[in-house]
């Protein structure tokens, strides 16, 4: 017997990200995508600094490896959901919505999830975000985009990382950003640096803009 | 390596379709992936055979069918053959390519009794 079942694979992550999306209905939900090292820690740090007299922020961590980052991002007072992914190399749907049970998610405006260290497998799993940001640091290499493109071509935004090392890299800043916007026109790049604070103030007032657009879109919606 | 925890939901999948449709033992399983998609068809074929256990899938076959990128151009309306992610027009150099084909990863039928 022959059962047809054209059935996505990934249906049941769908589902549960469906979900998770509307439990977050007000909360701006920002996926953050990147290569190990890629800085998403350090860029965090600084986000929730400038961001937290302001706003209420929660942060699901999805490190593999180590509870560092997790402690790192608590230092700022900010609460913290630290996810085993038991090995896996990117989050998907039911990891966060097991830890949007642990947050009281009554009094957030954002959160972000640090996503496992990985450019290519977070991008095909939904994990109910309104936003992927794909994080690139100038000391990867300027192929990066040609080669995991996905990401590149779904996130809203694109943040170079590290911008205080490029005069020490070959990262050809131009041909980059002009790569990812043929491939994503609508996309928003910032080139920051968490060291000298560059372009931080930019990333952040573009995440502000989003957090309002959240809210009023929910409040009419 | 996500092709492992997409084998486990592939195998849960056919698991409950199987249980409610009677099935006791299930022959072939054939999956559709998109050329466009970030799976190795390859690793999961092979997570298929080192995850699948229990009589339910005992001699169990996949097949894979790997269906092909294809898109157009959004400046010149030319079809366009994707087979990797350097995608550009081969008429006129545009990289606005929409990707209409090759995005798919579903399991197209199962056969048991
Ligand atoms: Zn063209």
């Amino acid at each position: 017997m022959r059962v047809i079942m054209a059935q996505k694979i990934l249906q049941a992550n769908q589902d549960i990200a469906g979900q998770n999306r509307k439990r977050l209905s007000p909360i701006l939900t920002v996926n953050l995508i990147g290569s190990p090292g890629a800085g998403k820690t350090a860029l965090l740090e600084r986000t929730i600094a400038s961001l937290k007299r302001e706003f209420s922020v929660g942060v699901i961590e999805g490190d593999i490896y180590t509870t560092l980052d997790a402690e790192r991002i608590a230092g700022q007072g900010v609460q913290v959901v630290q996810i085993n992914t038991e090995g896996a190399c990117h989050l998907d749907a039911s990891m966060v919505y097991r830890a949007l049970q642990e947050i009281d998610l009554s009094a957030l405006d954002l959160i972000f999830i640090e996503n496992v260290g990985n450019l290519v497998c977070p991008a095909e799993f939904d994990l109910g975000e309104d936003y992927k940001v794909a994080l690139l640091s100038v000391t990867e290499g300027s192929d990066k985009p040609a080669k995991y493109p996905l990401v590149f071509r779904e996130a809203q935004a694109v943040v170079v990382t590290k911008a205080d090392l490029l005069p020490h890299t070959n990262f050809d800043l131009q041909a980059v950003e002009e790569e990812i916007k043929e491939a994503n026109p609508a996309v928003k790049i910032f080139v920051t640096s968490a060291q000298t604070g560059e372009g931080l103030e930019a990333w952040c007032l573009w995440l502000k803009d989003a957090v309002q657009k959240k809210k009023s879109l929910s409040a009419t919606g | 390596m996500h092709e492992l925890s997409l084998t486990t939901e592939l195998l849960k999948l056919l698991e409950h379709d199987a249980q409610q449709k009677g099935i006791k033992r299930i022959r072939k399983v054939k999956l559709v992936i998109g050329a466009m998609t970030s799976v190795l068809p390859s690793a999961l074929e092979f997570s298929f055979y080192a995850l699948k256990e229990g009589p339910l899938f005992e001699g169990a076959q996949l097949e894979i069918e790997e269906r092909p990128g294809r898109g157009h151009c959004q400046d010149c309306l030319a079809e366009v053959v994707l087979d990797n992610w350097c995608i550009m027009c081969p008429s006129c150099g545009s990289r606005r390519v929409s990707i209409d084909q090759g995005r798919e990863l579903y399991i197209d039928f199962y056969e048991g009794e």
